[in-house]
């Protein structure tokens, strides 16, 4: 097996709301290895986002990460003090927001937000840092940069935004890049162009990143591996290609049923999963996908599955496999 | 830029114009007469009559403001009625005061507000957010007479630790400026404690947090600097009331700014005295004003003009 970058173990981040605890991300475990790609899949409120930042420890009150590990590189993220992760904070691990219009500060330069990074990590002066900024805004494929580093991020179009977001996360070659739906908010042509520059970048920095969306297309695009999560939980895990081919947990074969297919005839009917994802202050007993899942057992209800791996490298969590 | 700065000396000029035809008329609104109070109680209608003459009250009011306004445009404000002196020169007196007292509370209001206003958003809803809410609440409240006479008892004359009022240096200004600084930083505690939390709350503070700057980089550099607007604008009327004269404070530690020029003014019906303060008072908040959106573009890169 190769070096492993990133490993978390039963993570279980919950959040102490007035209304009751929610259980936000609830046992999540994964291993990342070094320039590995790794998607996780999962409807709105499935726990990905938390789990990012989570590992970002930008997790802030209520919330609360309660128990777990995150190791980079065999270190305990959890164990750390705050001034020690803003050390790894942007330096070892980064990441990409959903909203390019929203996650730049609107009155600084562009130019700044990127160089303050790497002065912060590189300990360089400002003008060594702009200069790396102007160097990753070419990178990330910005025309003009030269002229573009000295801009306000509202000059810039979302996709542009975007790309200067790219080169903040990656201006200190991080070795963990978490890309938070970084194509949601864009038009659908310049998806396919940030997809293409994540992509590249990533083999160009050997930077491991993990890629959170709703969206299979972008994961099969992009990831290896992928991680379906639903309630805070990942219930499948495995290679692209068995996901999108040899699904095997009622949740994945509702995600890949509700998929618009080109090639399909006519006026074929999408799917949708039944139901709404749970309550995560109030989970049901058992399986949390039991009520929505065509094809529960009694035992569904009753027992939590524990998760069983079928094969080396495929992991499902659901009573249909379990004896 | 210049047309923007074209169109508003224009709207600055036209608003001074019916702050002064307002001002002017409201004196002939209340009762009264002028020239029997300079005259005083004992005159005889004659001497009235002839004040009345000499200061043209006898004419219609029309015509009185024509004779005002185009002295005003000359920069002569006129004769005060009391004194018989210029109110150009009693306000080239006063007036400095004024701005003095003025600016050190405005120091104070931003050097305690700024401060407290973005402490008390990082620790929302926490125990010093509380405090710091009903202290301002209190400070608000409490009666600027009072503050005033309780600092001017215990600091001036129990501990002697300052003087007990009057105008001059440095030691006579900061119970003054307390007084009335005590309650007017609250304001700016509020307003920088609630435009901070709005920003806290955005992607872009987390983006700042997620590069892994330290919290008070994160705090100043990205939170403070892009929530300053709602500030720079309540220091803006702030600042710009301030010249306008402080008139119980400046009646309490007998500080003789244009605050109390304007109460005996107006006690005496001293018309032209009274025209001068509130001249200075608006042109004060009008120039703020003007200063206060010139700043806007500099500190906020998405306004131009």
């Amino acid at each position: 097996m190769a070096e492993s970058i990133l490993e978390v173990k039963d993570l279980r981040t919950y959040f102490y709301t007035e209304a009751g605890v929610v259980k936000a991300v609830n046992g999540v475990n994964f291993r990342l290895e070094k320039g590995q790609s790794l998607g996780v899949v999962g409807e709105s409120g499935s726990g990905k986002s938390i789990t990012a930042l989570s590992i970002m420890g930008l997790i802030k009150p209520p919330g609360r990460v309660i128990s777990g590990e995150i190791r980079l590189q065999g270190q305990d993220l959890l164990k750390k003090s705050r001034k020690e992760l803003e050390k790894i904070r942007g330096n070892d691990i980064a990441m990409i927001f959903q909203d390019p219009m929203t996650s730049l500060n609107p009155v600084l330069r562009v130019g700044e937000q990127i160089a303050e990074a790497v002065v912060l990590h590189r300990k360089v002066n400002r003008k060594e840092g702009w200069n790396v900024a102007l160097e990753m805004l070419k990178k990330v494929g910005i025309p003009e940069a030269e002229d573009r580093i000295r801009r306000f991020p509202h000059e810039m179009s979302g996709g542009m935004r975007q790309r200067v977001m790219i080169a903040i996360a990656l201006s200190c070659n991080p070795k963990v890049l978490i890309a938070d739906e970084p194509t949601t908010a864009l038009d659908v042509t310049i998806q396919a162009q940030i997809l293409d520059l994540i992509r590249l970048l990533q083999k160009d920095f050997e930077t491991a990143t993990i890629m959170i969306t709703h969206d299979l297309g972008v994961v099969a695009e992009v990831c290896r591996n992928v991680m379906v999560m639903y309630a805070g939980q990942p219930v499948e895990y495995s290679d692209v290609t068995t996901v999108l081919e040899q699904p095997k947990h009622p949740y994945t074969w509702g995600l890949l049923s509700s998929l618009p297919k080109l090639n399909a005839s006519g006026k074929q009917r999408l799917t949708p999963i039944d139901g709404m994802p749970p309550d995560l202050g109030n989970l049901p007993e058992g399986c949390a996908f039991a009520p929505r899942c065509p094809h529960k057992k009694p035992v569904c209800e009753r027992q939590e599955p524990s998760g069983k791996w079928l094969s080396p490298g495929h992991f499902v969590r659901c009573h249909l496999y379990e004896a | 830029m210049l047309s923007y700065l074209i169109r508003r000396t224009f709207w600055m000029i036209v608003t001074l114009f019916f702050i002064v035809l307002i001002a002017f008329v409201i004196n002939f609104v209340v009762p009264g007469n002028p020239a029997r109070t300079i005259a005083g109680p004992k005159a005889s209608p004659e001497v009235i009559k002839a004040i009345e003459e000499k200061y043209d009250l006898n004419k219609p009011v029309p015509v009185q403001f024509e004779h005002y306004f185009v002295n005003l445009l000359h920069g002569d404000l006129g004769i005060s009625y009391r004194t018989n002196e210029s109110v150009n020169s009693e306000l080239r007196t006063a007036f400095p005061k004024t701005m003095y007292l003025g600016f050190s509370v405005f120091f104070l209001n931003v050097l305690i507000g700024v401060p407290t206003g973005i402490y008390a958003a990082i620790k929302r809803s926490k125990f010093m957010d509380h405090v710091i809410l009903i202290s301002s609440l209190v400070g608000t409240s409490a009666p600027t007479f009072w503050i005033g006479y309780i600092l001017l008892f215990v600091v001036g004359y129990k501990l002697s630790l300052l003087p007990i009022g009057g105008y001059g240096g440095i030691s006579h200004v900061i119970l003054p400026a307390f007084t009335v600084s005590l309650a007017s930083a609250a304001g700016y505690v509020r307003v920088v404690r609630t435009s901070m939390l709005e920003v806290l709350g955005t992607d872009y503070v987390r983006t700042a947090e997620a590069k892994g700057l330290s919290q008070s980089t994160v705090i100043l550099k990205h939170a403070f600097r892009s929530s300053v607007i709602p500030l720079i604008t309540y220091a803006g009327m702030d600042l710009g009331t301030l010249m306008g004269g402080l008139i119980v404070t400046e009646g309490i530690f007998g500080w003789p700014g244009i605050g109390q020029m304007a109460v005996t003014a107006i006690n005496y019906q001293d018309m032209p005295t009274i025209m001068g303060v509130v001249l200075v008072a608006a042109v004060a908040v009008v120039i703020a004003n003007f200063v206060v959106d010139i700043i806007y573009a500099l500190v906020d890169p998405r306004i131009s003009y």
